[in-house]
């Protein structure tokens, strides 16, 4: 059995770790609270958007436009995947960016070509680390989602898939479902309409008219529409971080709990040891002395 | 009784209307457009300025950036970066924002800082627009 001290200083050392623990719980649970609080607001946007989309769609004829230029008629090995990745830019949240990375590599190791854009500092640090084909001017936090950051993504993915030189981009995020963080992936361009579900429509109106021409309304709707998804998914992402550190740091701060409790325990004990032996001592030595 | 059609404007972070509406004006990327219930359906594009509808007769006003618009015989949508009333516009940063939009403009800028500038230049002049009609 250990010592007395050592037992004490360990208890020290424990609970110091229990009042940080402690105090990152209470700090991610009220930035959850108030994220959760923006999430419910964008929420209606969000669903409001794809549903749009998908009815316009349905009232469109069809035409041509880059943002659905599917496949280019390029060979599969040709092609070039533009990812955008959402990690945390903090650890210590449980296993959040290790399943967001996970999830990434499995993706992207279905492609030859890949271009990442890495949102959140961890990720950013992984892929580098792993000499993939990161863009390092694409500088971008996690924290507090706000709508011109947004922009900015949608702005610099955009202009490289309009170029040609990204002919897909997707982006990978953790999903928030129920209590737990799921991480998915949805295709971000080219456009195709699976992506707004394929339950079977019924029309009831007329083809829409595209004012003032079919392709200037697509030049505005499309990015307009890619930067409510890019902000939703950030909004999404930060959510799950909070989420997932607020229960990572609560079951540290139970285990430091249990841990403390065995540790003065173990510590009792000691110091029972230590007086029953020093007891017996005395005893011994007395008991020597009588004989004499 | 006039003819009224649903009218739902959405901004990113909230709902801002949702309700039974008489009459739409809206500025459009090519100018100000104006809809009726039974409008024929049409997609398009909100450029930032100043909505105005009417509801129950009476007319009000907001202030939108630019996003796009859903109209349909019975019922139209509206999304928009952000929407405000013009009784919720801070003028004093309207100001500071055309002031620095406008100072950004005087200088050299790439094509993509031009059209940034000039999209926030745009909204400050809406904001302010719509809420010195309001006094």
């Amino acid at each position: 059995m250990a010592n007395m001290r050592e037992i004490k200083e360990r208890i020290s050392s424990v609970s110091d770790i229990m009042k940080i623990t402690n105090a990152m719980y209470l700090i991610s649970s009220s930035k959850l609270k108030k994220a959760r609080a923006f999430l419910d607001r964008t929420a209606p946007y969000f669903d409001n958007i794809q549903a749009t989309i998908r009815h316009i769609f349905d009232h469109t004829e069809n035409f041509e436009h880059p943002f659905f230029d599917n496949g280019r008629k390029k060979p599969e090995d040709k092609k070039t995947y533009g990812y955008i990745i959402v990690t945390g830019d903090k650890g210590l949240c449980g296993a959040y960016n290790h399943n967001i990375i996970k999830y990434a590599e499995a993706e992207l190791a279905k492609h030859k070509n890949t271009a990442l854009f890495v949102v959140g500092s961890i990720g950013r640090a992984y892929f580098e680390r792993r000499g993939m084909n990161v863009d390092t001017e694409f500088l971008y936090t996690a924290q507090n989602p706000a709508l011109y950051r947004a922009r900015r993504i949608q702005e610099t993915v955009t202009e490289l898939f309009l170029r040609g030189q990204l002919d897909e981009v997707h982006i990978i995020f953790t999903k928030m479902e129920r209590n737990s963080e799921v991480p998915t992936s949805i295709k971000l361009f080219p456009l195709d309409l699976d992506l707004f579900g394929d339950e079977t429509y019924e029309k009831k109106y007329a083809d829409a008219v595209l004012e003032p021409s079919p392709e200037a309304v697509m030049d505005h709707l499309v990015p307009n529409y890619a930067k409510g998804l890019i902000f939703g998914v950030l909004i999404e992402a930060f959510c799950s971080e909070q989420n997932a550190r607020m229960t990572a740091m609560d079951s540290a701060t139970n285990s430091a709990k249990d841990m403390i409790a065995q540790l003065t325990l173990d510590y009792n004990r000691a110091r029972q040891a230590a007086i029953t032996q020093e007891i017996t001592e005395i005893v011994g030595g007395a008991r020597s002395l009588k004989r004499k | 009784m006039a003819r009224t059609f649903r009218l739902d404007i959405l901004a990113v972070d909230k709902i801002f209307f949702g309700g039974d509406c008489e009459e739409l004006i809206f500025p459009s990327i090519d100018g100000s457009r104006g809809v009726l219930g039974g409008h024929e359906p049409m997609i398009c594009c909100l450029s930032a300025g100043e909505i105005q509808f009417r509801c129950n007769g009476q007319w009000q006003r907001a202030v939108v950036s630019e996003g796009f618009l859903e109209i349909m015989p019975d019922f139209v949508k509206v999304f928009a970066d952000s929407i405000e009333r013009p009784e919720e516009i801070d003028i004093a940063r309207a100001n500071a924002a055309k002031e620095r939009a406008e100072e950004r403009l005087r200088q050299q800028l790439s094509t993509k800082q031009y059209i940034h500038t000039q999209a926030a230049l745009k909204r400050a002049m809406a904001r302010i627009k719509g809420a010195n009609k309001q006094i």
